[in-house]
């Protein structure tokens, strides 16, 4: 499967991927898509890289183990979760700010947001870790 | 209640923290941060004692915050009198025991620092929580603190005889434990309380449920403090690192149970027959336990039966459960943890030293290490209860408490002779132990290094001083039995009484026990007889490991055909039986189908056949993707993009996943036999009828659900984006996403271990 056309692909297509799913990460909060989605977009592209490539190829981009992504996913939701009682009075209770910015106006901040980026990089590492896995020889 | 309370969560949250910290401290400074360790712990001890005037004075230091509000757990603590003597008695030890720790760790060559001081600090941190704790649920969760971290110690080593060992204490324990959470869960839902004062204080609010929660009480007490015939798991436990043996398995865990009985002694008041049963193992197990101590060798086994000895005569006076008794017990408890703890101590010093604990193979410790030497005698004079020694006032206290107990004269004799005769065994044994100070031997001196020799006889001349100052502990002693036992009282220790009758017991087991060691030789063999139990403890591990292989093996297939139809199945009848017992809220039959769906259900029927029948793999697999699809279009049709989204994307990386498996198994599924094939249509059919017939039934339901209103006004209102999709993910059912990414996560885990596995099983 590794043919010069996959090759070339996956190297094109990969990095365009993983802005569609960046993308898709940030607008969850307005338009379909967010963190789940977005990291099944990564995850088709790190299984593509996979097929081409090889297996140690992601691993090399990663520069680092499935495990401690999982673990980092994981701790920034409940941290995110945990900060609900800082701001709010429970749980994974959302704050949000709003912040003026020069040149693009007014942006919102959520903490939303970096729950969702727990869950993106949490889903990502687990299909890292299964390419891992069943890719060994 | 006065202020100050928040020191409680402090101690305790501190020791925890410590315990983390102890890690990276240990991977700078390796042992030698038993140090640091014993100077916070030093701190927290003095935080601590400059409490005691205001709860003398008997005002308790309270702090309580909602925990689990709706059960009535509350994250509570109290320092009372009684929490006050115990909590001193372990920050006190810990300090000395933790300072004396770096200069063992080098002579006796352990390894892992940073897991050896994080065990040893959660189990500091689990017994002040356990003395502290106000709460029912609290004390039972610090209990069990208590028990894993003394797993990890007696298992330091690593190798199997310690995992054995560590295996047989925890096998014991924690059958203590669970009976202490029955106790605890069964005393919260009859009162209606968690708090464990209330429970003590008003014993009547227990009702009926005191018949069942006082023998779970007893149970968990007389494991943990190694009672009859619970005793096996704590000279088996000496396999432990000294240090540990003298901290956990002397001064502090093992005082968890005699704890435990001093905080809700009250209960037993209406119920003399177990109090009768308490005093009776107490009594038997200070008997035997003596008595096996002195036929043995090896001193460290000699001071564990010695442990269990003296922990037997605490938990008879708590059974006795007069003020006086309970007053007794208390200073017995805090007597033992000083001799006991300097004796172990020395013990680690004596085998670093002479390369041997054996009672047998040692002597002329007064000339190798003479400083030592000292400390050991001091302590063991203590044990033996030689004036004016606080062993000695622990000893008539407790004599007289026996004596003046509930009930008629002759019982009380009967008690105290039955005391008397463990006395007179102890004072054999120990004389045993303090012939090793004496007598010649060809080594020179060499004293131990300074801060063993500190932490060694700190505890020992504390035993001597405050024997000589004992009445000074009077009005501590006092509050705190006063606590316990919730009658006020007048507590008037000292050397001398009088001619007392304790006095004449304790004269003549003492005399006696002078003879016993005098015929030592006769009585070591005839002791040589008493069981030793571990073999009875292997017995019924065996017995329940066998127990759950029956158990496991109509559950545990190697086939995920057998896990899969289990699951189908149960959920099949889980949601048929449910349609049987009742109409749903809502049903609402599908009827208004239109072409464009019934196509796509068409075209997804065929699909699924497909699959079942297709006999390439791959082919399987792609036409699976292709039913992923029709499923996406579905959702088209009924406008939900983000479900398309999703669908599609689930679908892609599946498919890619399975093939990704898929390369490395034959082409092609293998023959599979009739009967097996007509069992998994059968499984597939049911699973397949009742989730149609429940699709058809609530399918039909078209209007807003007073809930999904909610969410949808909400997503669109306020902070929410607007996308309620979304919304529900992050913000409303966020922690249901929280707990489905812990499952994936989980599963990933599952499955790098499993593969894992499977691959150095390969190689090997």
């Amino acid at each position: 499967m590794t043919t010069i056309i996959m090759r070339i692909a996956a190297h094109l297509l990969t990095p365009v991927m993983v802005a569609l799913s960046l993308y898709l990460l940030l607008r969850g909060h307005y338009a379909p898509g967010g963190g789940f989605s977005a990291a099944l977009v990564t995850g088709l592209a790190i299984v593509f890289r996979t097929f081409a490539l090889g297996p140690g190829s992601v691993e090399r981009l990663l520069r680092t183990g499935a495990a401690n992504l999982i673990g980092v996913g994981l701790l920034l939701a409940i941290g995110t979760g945990a900060a609900g009682w800082w701001w709010g009075d429970a749980f994974l209770e959302v704050g949000a700010w709003h912040l003026g910015v020069p040149a693009i106006g007014e942006v919102e901040l959520s903490s939303a947001l970096l729950f969702e980026v727990g869950v993106f990089l949490t889903v990502v590492a687990v299909v890292v870790a299964v390419l891992q896995e069943l890719g060994r020889e | 209640m006065t202020g100050g309370g928040s020191l409680l969560p402090g101690l305790v949250v501190g020791l925890l923290v410590a315990s983390v910290l102890s890690v990276p401290l240990a991977r700078r400074l390796g042992y030698a941060s038993g140090y640091v360790l014993s100077a916070a712990v030093s701190a927290g001890l003095i935080a601590v004692a400059l409490q005691t005037p205001t709860v003398l004075a008997g005002r308790s230091l309270d702090f309580a915050a909602p925990w689990l509000s709706s059960i009535g757990v509350r994250f509570a603590f109290r320092l009372d009198g009684l929490a006050l003597v115990f909590t001193l008695l372990v920050l006190a030890v810990g300090a000395l025991v933790l300072a004396y720790c770096p200069s063992y760790a080098a002579g006796a060559g352990l390894q892992r620092p940073g897991r050896f001081y994080a065990a040893m600090m959660l189990f500091a941190a689990g017994m002040v929580g356990l003395v502290l704790a106000a709460d029912g649920v609290l004390l039972y969760v610090f209990w069990e603190l208590t028990t894993v971290s003394s797993f990890a110690l007696i298992d330091h080593r690593g190798d199997t005889g310690h995992r054995r060992a560590a295996d047989r204490a925890l096998l014991i324990t924690v059958v203590g434990g669970l009976c202490l959470l029955a106790a605890v869960l069964l005393a919260g839902t009859t009162s209606g309380t968690m708090d464990v004062g209330t429970w003590a204080r008003d014993p009547a609010r227990l009702g009926g449920a005191l018949g069942v929660i006082l023998p779970l009480v007893v149970l968990a007490a007389a494991t943990k403090s190694a009672q009859l015939p619970f005793h096996v798991w704590l000279p088996d436990a000496m396999v432990a690192p000294t240090p540990v043996s003298a901290y956990l398995h002397a001064a502090a865990m093992v005082k968890a149970g005699i704890y435990l009985l001093a905080r809700l002694a009250p209960l037993f008041e209406p119920h003399p027959g177990w109090r009768a049963l308490v005093v009776a193992v107490g009594l038997s197990t200070a008997v035997f336990a003596a008595a096996v101590a002195l036929t043995r060798d090896d001193l460290k086994a000699l001071l564990a039966y010695s442990t269990v000895s003296q922990l037997g005569l605490m938990v008879a006076l708590l059974g006795v459960g007069t003020f006086e008794a309970v007053a007794a017990a208390l200073l017995h408890a805090i007597a033992h943890a000083a001799y006991k703890s300097s004796l172990f101590l020395a013990t680690g010093a004596i085998e670093r030293r002479h390369g041997t604990r054996d009672l047998r193979r040692l002597s002329g410790l007064s000339r190798s290490m003479p400083a030592m030497a000292t400390a050991l005698v001091l302590a063991v004079a203590s044990t033996a209860g030689l004036p004016p020694l606080l062993g000695y006032a622990s000893k008539e206290e407790a004599f007289s408490a026996l004596l003046h107990g509930h009930g008629p004269l002759t019982i009380g004799l009967l008690l105290t002779a039955a005391a008397a005769a463990a006395v007179a065994l102890t004072v054999a044994y120990s004389l045993r132990v303090a012939a090793v100070a004496f007598g010649g031997g060809p080594v020179s001196r060499r004293e131990a290094p300074g801060w063993m020799l500190v932490a060694t006889g700190v505890p020992a001349v504390a035993g001597l001083a405050l024997g000589v100052v004992v009445s000074r502990l009077s009005a501590s002693l006092a509050a705190a039995s006063g606590d316990a036992t919730g009658h006020d009282g007048h507590l008037d220790l000292g050397l001398w009484h009088g001619a007392t009758g304790a006095f004449w017991a304790s004269l003549a087991a003492t005399g006696a026990g002078v003879v016993v060691f005098a015929l030592s030789d006769l009585s070591r063999r005839w002791a040589g007889v008493l069981p030793d139990g571990r073999d009875a403890v292997e017995a019924v591990r065996r017995w329940l490991r066998q127990l759950g292989d029956v158990l496991a093996r109509p559950l545990m297939s190697p086939a995920p055909a057998v896990h899969l139809a289990v699951v189908l199945v149960v959920a099949a009848v889980a949601v048929a039986g449910a349609w049987v017992h009742e109409t749903p809220v809502q049903s609402v039959p599908a009827t208004d189908v239109s072409g464009q769906e019934t196509v796509l259900a068409l075209l997804l029927t065929v699909a699924c056949v497909g699959v079942a029948g297709a006999r390439d793999r791959l082919a399987a697999v792609a036409v699976l993707g292709t039913a992923g699809f029709l499923v996406a279009a579905l959702y088209v049709l009924h406008g939900a993009p983000d479900l398309v989204l999703a669908q599609l994307l689930v679908d892609a990386l599946l498919v890619a996943l399975i093939v990704f498996v898929f390369r490395r198994m034959p082409r092609e599924h293998p023959e599979v036999a009739r009967p097996r094939r007509i069992a998994a249509a059968a499984v597939g059919g049911l699973i397949g009828l009742v989730a149609g017939a429940t699709t058809f039934v609530l399918g039909g339901g078209r209007e807003l659900s007073p809930v999904a209103g909610h969410y949808l006004h909400a997503a669109t209102a306020g902070e929410a984006g607007g996308n309620a999709v979304n919304a529900v993910l992050t913000d409303f059912r966020a922690l249901d996403t929280l707990g489905e990414i812990t499952v994936l996560a989980t599963a990933a885990v599952g499955v790098v271990a499993l593969v894992g596995a499977y691959g150095r099983e390969r190689d090997r």
